[in-house]
């Protein structure tokens, strides 16, 4: 189903929560709606579904204005962050307990219900008690539950942050299965960066109940539309800069260290961010934009990372596996094309 | 040797002298006395008790000590069966009674003079003499009772022109009360006492003490239950209070024109009022009811009991008595009382105390049995009120006095 | 070597199985004391015939049991006693529910309705129970009155009339309903109160009306909490006494002897006729009554649970 949103907005009294979205969602997508705590994700989320009223604007459903209508008349299914299973229902009940609103008889419904509980793999445990499941396995029976009517869209908030690092993992790979078995158009709200690129068609990227971007999480990565962007996707963390534009429109730190970059955009005397993507650092070639001082060294996986020193700055820079760096050694650095961003450091708007 | 056999004799008659030197001298005995009385009556209790002391120095003391009223029965109950109970309560002879079986009593008549005893009314004799054991184990000092108070202006507006001196007399009056203002002419707040004095008026044994059991089953009886009855049915005795727990807010509000209650409830009643004694039976034998309370002196040693009678004789002497009847608004059930300035001014001032009257006064005998009787009686006039048959009612009473008697 | 030091640490704490005891001990001493041994004192005293205070007691035997089971007193304390449970514990509960759940809700000056809610809770039953009189008055009570607009003749609730009082009883179950429901909807409003809204959220998105949300939802959740209320209020209204009182003066309904409950059986056996045997062979039968029904409840819950 296509999802349509026009200049929603959702204020509690004072504070905007949500700031005059407009927005467009396809039929069939995974959209996640990703953002630091409290910028209104859940918000947009709650109004998607109808649990909140909107202050002004306008949803639409394939078209159909939904704006005023009940959650229960929207053809949605909900997955809350802690799941929310009647605790003394067991799993089938639950599964069952949409369609038993829906005076579905109990024969046809624990049908469904069981269909449902093998398309997510919980139909060995039919007859438990909520309580008697492992989170993974709630998080399933909250799934099926939500799927059963055959929702136009399905909304997951937040639905993996109760889960351990590997379940976690799992049950994203889980739901990415059983998105793309059901087709069913789903919305995704998530704080976690990683969790959004790896699933997600599309992200939705909010800040402060602002729209900060919303593309595929490639685009996303590597064309951000603000430093807000660029510093909340991708792990290691992008580095950041701050100094002015030269002359010959190259970066100058505040130490009087030039790095050479070529953007035609930049202009001259302009206070600036520059962005660099760790990933975008190559180091001891023969060419160097500038040099730099090896400060500290640390694994992460199987990477090597180091700090490095930058004029007054630290960043931090992949090692290479084929050379042993000691602390204290002096570096050339030279920059890819990719992953080199300039930022105005009034607006952290891409320059 | 020899020094040692000096040692064992001095040390030998040492303790000889001792003990001689300790039987010698009376023991000062020390007599407590419970009770819940509060200012004048507290006041008067102590001084008399402080007065007796400094006549008895180094012989008798007194203590006084107020104990809270709630539960006093059972705190004193509890206290002297399990041995640490005072020496003396001011009580009625039917809580005295609760003690004699145990023996917890003791015999006064080992103790008082033959004055002391003979002065007492007759009515209070015979009951101080009524426990199951025929002794003395309460010495009555005073005495109270249920009264009739009217109103004289709603007899006045009705047309009462005479005060009720008959229970036929009541009747009529209240028909009249109700024909004038479709009230209630008559009540009763001390049920038991209503239907004890019916009964003895119309001379008939309530408990016979050789059968053990009622006796009262008489034509005559039933029809004066169906007297209260009759009342209560055609809306001319109220039966139950409706604004209170107590008929003086009826009386107070107008509901009621006159009621049997207790001469305290006086201070009470708000509305305009006038006392009368108990209304008699025609052609019966005049009777009413004495709340007697005396003296009750507790089980300990002779000497102990013997000092607790000491300062009964003192409490019970004439001019303490009638100071006692004056703090507390009691009639005295002793003659020499009577003769006293302080008594007969008190009875001069005093139209409540006057209703009573001494030589028509009579009790229930002081035996476990009759706090049955006294509940049988006090349900009989209640089931009667309800509708009850009079007939069905006493033998309701007569199987419940059975029943409990042969537990 | 840290290891080593806390498994010997541990071991310590094991072996020294008197050190628990000892922490028991202050509470335990006031139990054995003020519980154990008065109701072992109570079974002892309820086989000693014509026991007195004193000590003395004619001999042992059943006749307490006997008096106890043959007194028509006490039969009739146990009708007046199972008809006062079996009206008020489950009118008082059903009505607790629904001002619970109305309470529960979201509405402005709801606070208001809680203070007057719990008005009994905080006022004397007794001195309450004066103003009820006036209430179930014949002529002048409120209580006709509104009957009175529905075309119901006045009914003659604390009276009798030829020798019977059939309303007496349902007075004292109507100002025990009235006195049971505050505490009941204390518990049941904490009860409430702990089930996640979200369950509510669910259900309602799911297309789930009020009734649906009510039945299937807030009872089950609810069920735990209406089951400790039913067994508190149970075992209380088995102890009723302090509901009577205020009608009669004191007495046990009009006729002074119709309205007679357990409680007030042992109380007059104890209080009025001294007669200590009756009054504790009277109290274990009511201990025993206590126990059979608090152990159905709970046998009841279980199977409902599973």
């Amino acid at each position: 189903m296509r999802v349509k949103i026009e200049n929603l907005t959702k204020k509690f009294g004072d504070v905007t929560a949500v700031d005059n979205f407009t927005m467009t969602f396809e039929d069939g997508e995974l959209v996640v709606l990703l953002g630091p705590s409290g910028c209104g994700k859940s918000t947009m989320l709650n109004m998607l579904s109808g649990i909140l009223p909107v202050t002004s604007g306008k949803i639409f459903f394939d078209g159909d204005d939904v704006t005023d209508l009940p959650p229960q008349d929207r053809g949605i299914g909900i997955c809350f962050q802690n799941y929310a299973l009647y605790p003394h229902m067991t799993v089938l009940e639950n599964i069952a307990f949409p369609l038993e609103i829906k005076k579905i008889n109990k024969k046809e419904r624990n049908e469904q219900a069981k269909k449902m509980a093998q398309l997510v793999h919980i139909e060995n445990y039919l007859n438990r008690k909520p309580r008697e499941l492992s989170g993974g396995q709630q998080q399933r029976v909250a799934i099926a539950r939500a799927l059963i009517k055959n929702p136009r869209l399905l909304l997951l908030d937040e639905p993996l942050s109760n889960l351990d690092a590997r379940l976690r993992l799992e049950m994203r790979e889980e739901i990415r299965r059983i998105q793309q078995e059901t087709g069913v158009t789903t919305i995704f709200v998530t704080h976690d960066q990683e969790e959004a690129m790896s699933i997600s068609d599309k992200i939705v990227l909010m800040k402060d109940g602002k729209l900060q971007q919303l593309d595929s999480p490639q685009e996303l990565y590597d064309d951000p539309h603000n430093e807000f962007v660029a510093s909340f996707l991708g792990n290691p963390p992008i580095n950041k800069l701050n100094g002015v534009i030269n002359q010959d429109g190259n970066f100058v730190l505040e130490t009087g260290d030039v790095i050479k970059i070529n953007n035609p955009q930049a202009k001259v005397g302009e206070k600036v961010v520059l962005g660099i993507r760790p990933e975008a650092i190559m180091l001891n070639q023969n060419e160097h934009d500038m040099t730099a001082t090896i400060v500290q060294r640390y694994t992460m996986g199987k990477e090597e990372l180091a700090f490095v020193k930058v004029g007054n700055s630290e960043i931090r820079v992949y090692l290479s596996n084929d050379y042993t760096y000691k602390v204290g050694e002096q570096v050339n650095i030279k920059l890819r094309n990719k992953g080199i961003f300039l930022f105005d450091q009034q607006t952290g708007a891409r320059i | 040797m020899k020094k040692l056999l000096v040692v064992l004799l001095t040390v030998a008659m040492t303790f000889a002298m001792f003990g001689c030197k300790q039987e010698q001298p009376k023991e000062k005995q020390t007599v407590t006395i419970w009770h819940t009385y509060t200012e004048a009556q507290k006041e008067y209790l102590e001084k008399a008790a402080a007065d007796f002391n400094a006549a008895h120095e180094g012989e008798i003391e007194v203590k006084v000590e107020s104990q809270e009223y709630k539960g006093f029965d059972d705190t004193v109950y509890n206290a002297v069966m399990n041995g640490n109970g005072p020496d003396i309560i001011i009580n009625y002879a039917s809580t005295a009674a609760l003690y004699v079986e145990d023996g917890k009593v003791a015999d006064l008549g080992k103790y008082l003079s033959k004055d002391l005893i003979n002065s007492l009314d007759a009515g209070a004799l015979k009951e101080a003499t009524s426990f199951a054991d025929g002794k003395m184990h309460v010495f009555p000092i005073v005495f109270s009772g249920p009264v009739l108070f009217y109103n004289p202006d709603i007899f006045e507006a009705a047309g009462v022109t005479e005060v009720p001196a008959t229970w036929d007399d009541i009747y009529a009056a209240s028909e009249k009360v109700h024909a004038y203002n479709g009230k209630w002419g008559f009540a009763v707040d001390s049920l038991t006492d209503v239907a004890q004095t019916m009964i003895m008026q119309l001379g008939v044994t309530i408990f016979d003490t050789t059968t053990n059991s009622c006796a009262f089953n008489t034509p005559e009886v039933v029809k004066a239950f169906e007297w209260y009855q009759k009342g209560v049915q055609e809306g001319l005795f109220l039966a139950d209070p409706t604004l209170s727990n107590y008929f003086s807010d009826d009386y107070n509000n107008g509901n009621i024109a006159c009621y049997i209650g207790s001469v305290a409830g006086a201070p009470y009643l708000k509305a305009s009022w006038k006392v009368a004694p108990l209304p008699q039976t025609k052609g019966g034998t005049p009777w009413t009811p004495a709340w007697n309370r005396g003296v009750i002196v507790f089980s300990s040693n002779e000497q102990r009991e013997a000092a607790a009678c000491e300062f009964l004789t003192y409490f019970a002497s004439a001019e303490v008595n009638a100071g006692w009847c004056v703090a507390c608004n009691y009639q005295t059930s002793l003659s020499t009382t009577r003769e006293t300035q302080t008594y007969k001014d008190l009875m001069a001032n005093s139209d409540t105390l006057n209703a009573l009257q001494p030589e028509t006064a009579g009790s229930f005998d002081a035996l476990p049995a009759i706090q049955y009787v006294r509940t049988a009686l006090k349900d009989l006039m209640k089931a009667v009120a309800a509708g009850t048959s009079a007939e069905e009612a006493i033998q309701t009473a007569y199987d419940y006095v059975a029943g409990e008697i042969a537990q | 070597m840290k290891n080593v030091k806390n498994k010997s640490n541990e071991a310590n704490i094991f072996n020294r199985k008197w050190e628990p005891l000892i922490y028991l001990l202050p509470f335990a001493v006031g139990l054995l004391i003020f519980t154990v041994y008065p109701i072992i004192n109570v079974v002892i005293m309820s086989f000693k015939e014509g026991y007195r205070l004193s000590g003395a007691f004619n001999g042992w035997g059943l006749a307490n049991y006997i008096k106890v089971l043959n007194d028509p007193l006490f039969k009739n304390a146990i009708k007046n006693t199972f008809t006062y449970v079996f009206t008020v514990v489950p009118i008082a509960t059903i009505l607790s529910i629904i001002v619970a759940v109305l309470l529960n809700q979201k509405i402005k000056g709801i606070a208001l309705f809680q203070t007057a809610y719990f008005l009994p809770m905080v006022t004397s039953a007794i001195a309450v129970g004066l103003v009820w009189k006036y209430m179930f008055n014949t002529d002048i009570g409120v209580i006709n009155w509104v009957l009175g607009l529905f075309g119901i003749d006045p009914i003659n609730w604390l009276g009798a009339s030829n020798g019977v009082a059939p309303y007496n009883i349902w007075v004292i179950c109507i100002f025990g309903i009235w006195n049971m429901m505050p505490f009941t909807i204390i518990l049941l409003l904490s009860g409430l109160q702990n089930i996640d809204p979200l369950y509510y959220t669910a259900a309602r998105v799911d297309g789930a009306n009020s009734l649906k949300i009510f039945t299937r939802i807030t009872l089950p959740l609810l069920s735990p909490t209406i089951f400790l209320t039913l067994i508190v209020n149970m075992i209380s209204s088995f102890k009723v006494y302090n509901d009577v009182i205020p009608f009669w003066r004191g007495e046990a309904g009009v006729t002074g002897r119709n309205l007679f409950t357990f409680v007030y059986y042992i109380k007059n056996a104890f209080y009025s006729n001294k007669k200590l045997g009756v009054a504790a062979a009277a109290s274990i039968l009511l201990f025993g009554i206590i126990f059979v029904f608090t152990m159905l409840q709970r046998y009841i819950q279980k199977k409902a649970k599973n």
